[in-house]
């Protein structure tokens, strides 16, 4: 019979556990294409030599996510606008009454998408801004002007009333200007996250690591109470929750521009194929996402009996981006999670 | 308030699974999940369908008391209202999911 209102609504958290324990795939990644019309020098993302997923192959993938009770869809890329057909797929995602998430990087947005985008009613635009100073900004995306095209994508979709997040991921040479990128948020009434943990490309190639900053940023950046006060102010692990190691593949998968679907954009173990099977049986059915989906935090040899295991946001995309292992253990995150748990002040 | 009509906002996002629906609120991008007898009132809310029509409902379906289901019902209902998940008026309206 009904309750009061309190106990009808149930916490965030029994959402987790309803989605993880029924196996429902609330989030999903999609990512659109890989083309980009940036040269950024940290990217994660390798080209294959693969056809990208039509428009109606895409709609189909959308139609079958429906039926596996998917309900939020982070479009990605490359870059989404480089797809000519990104509103007609949008559109049909909203169709189906899904939530959707862009990320950008905005350089091809004009008033025209960005009063579509309005319509959209996006839960959010997130665009990449990696400095305030252009000569920054413009040498690691690679293209000159295009720190002036994001700033101007990001005016354009705050005059439409579109919920934005400025994304940064830092590096050497980009964290001195991070506290102009607050500010810039706070001006346009947008959220702010930052990402200190450059990762490999998803072929392994370690060489953009060296972006990556080093414990003296890292300790200014995690003391600062402008991060300090907003938890979402920086990206966090996968989630750790009841004893999983994290929710990937659990309640939540990423689908490359190829169409192979993956526990997580960065955990590129190929699940199935879109183009040979449907995403129902992959999602069921894969073997590798039956074994993924067994691993509890008790099977990590190392991080299980760490004592900084409270205070880490072990990411296992990032655990096998580094050493090829989902259960090894990621040097960035012991490192990360030393310097947030204050031991480097007592050494 | 017990003859206004009652709709989902078009907005949401939801899904309902088994008997227990999982709704998404475009606002602060939170989910939320009712237990079995919440998802009923949120489902019935067609647009088409009066407070006590619902109301009526879940008398029916759930075997309680008219009194208890009349109380918990406008109070559930109320709280959508406010979590900006359902929408009360005054005549039939043509969306409906």
């Amino acid at each position: 019979m009904p309750q009061a209102s309190s106990t009808v609504f149930r916490a965030q958290s029994t959402v987790a556990n309803l989605t993880i324990s029924r196996k429902i795939p609330i989030y999903v990644f999609l990512e659109l294409t890989r083309l980009c019309n940036l040269r950024c020098r940290h990217c994660y993302l390798v080209k294959e030599k693969k056809a990208e997923l039509s428009t109606e192959e895409i709609k189909e993938v959308i139609r079958q996510l429906r039926n596996e009770n998917a309900l939020i869809l982070n479009f990605s890329g490359g870059e989404v606008f480089e797809r000519q057909d990104f509103f007609d797929i949008s559109e049909y995602a909203k169709e189906l009454n899904f939530g959707i998430k862009i990320f950008t990087n905005g350089t091809l947005i004009d008033d025209l998408k960005a009063a579509r985008l309005a319509k959209l009613k996006p839960l959010r635009v997130e665009i990449s801004i990696y400095s305030l100073d252009p000569e920054v900004h413009d040498s690691i995306t690679g293209v000159e002007g295009s720190l002036e095209k994001s700033l101007n994508a990001l005016c354009l979709l705050r005059s439409h009333k579109i919920p934005l997040r400025i994304k940064t991921p830092l590096m050497k040479n980009n964290f001195s200007g991070y506290r102009r990128i607050i500010e810039l948020a706070k001006r346009l009434g947008a959220k702010y996250q930052f990402d200190p943990n450059i990762i490999p490309k998803l072929d392994g190639d370690k060489s953009v690591l060296c972006r990556r900053i080093g414990k003296k940023n890292l300790i200014q950046l995690l003391r600062d109470p402008a991060i300090r006060a907003n938890e979402d102010s920086m990206t966090r692990g996968g989630g750790q929750t009841e004893g999983l190691s994290c929710s990937a593949g659990h309640n939540s998968c990423a689908i490359n521009a190829y169409g192979e679907v993956q526990p997580c954009a960065i955990l590129p173990i190929k699940l199935g194929s879109l183009r040979k099977n449907d995403f129902c049986n992959i999602w069921k059915n894969s073997p590798e996402l039956n074994c993924l989906r067994s691993v509890r935090m008790s099977d990590l040899k190392v991080c299980s009996k760490c004592s900084l295991l409270a205070c880490c946001a072990r990411c296992p995309g990032l655990a096998y981006l580094e050493t090829g292992n989902i259960l090894g253990v990621s040097r960035r995150n012991c490192f990360v999670s030393k310097i947030n748990s204050g031991l480097w002040f007592y050494q | 308030m017990l003859n206004m009509y009652v709709s989902k906002n078009k907005e949401i996002a939801y899904r309902v699974i088994e008997d227990e629906a999982i709704i998404l609120t475009p606002e602060d991008g939170m989910l939320h999940n009712l237990n079995p007898v919440a998802t009923v009132i949120f489902e019935s809310a067609n647009g088409k369908r009066q407070v006590k029509d619902i109301i009526g409902k879940i008398c029916e379906e759930f075997d309680i008391e008219e009194r208890v289901a009349h109380r918990d019902c406008l109070n559930f209902i109320e709280d959508l209202v406010h979590k900006k998940m359902l929408i009360l008026s005054g005549k039939p309206t043509k969306f409906s999911k």
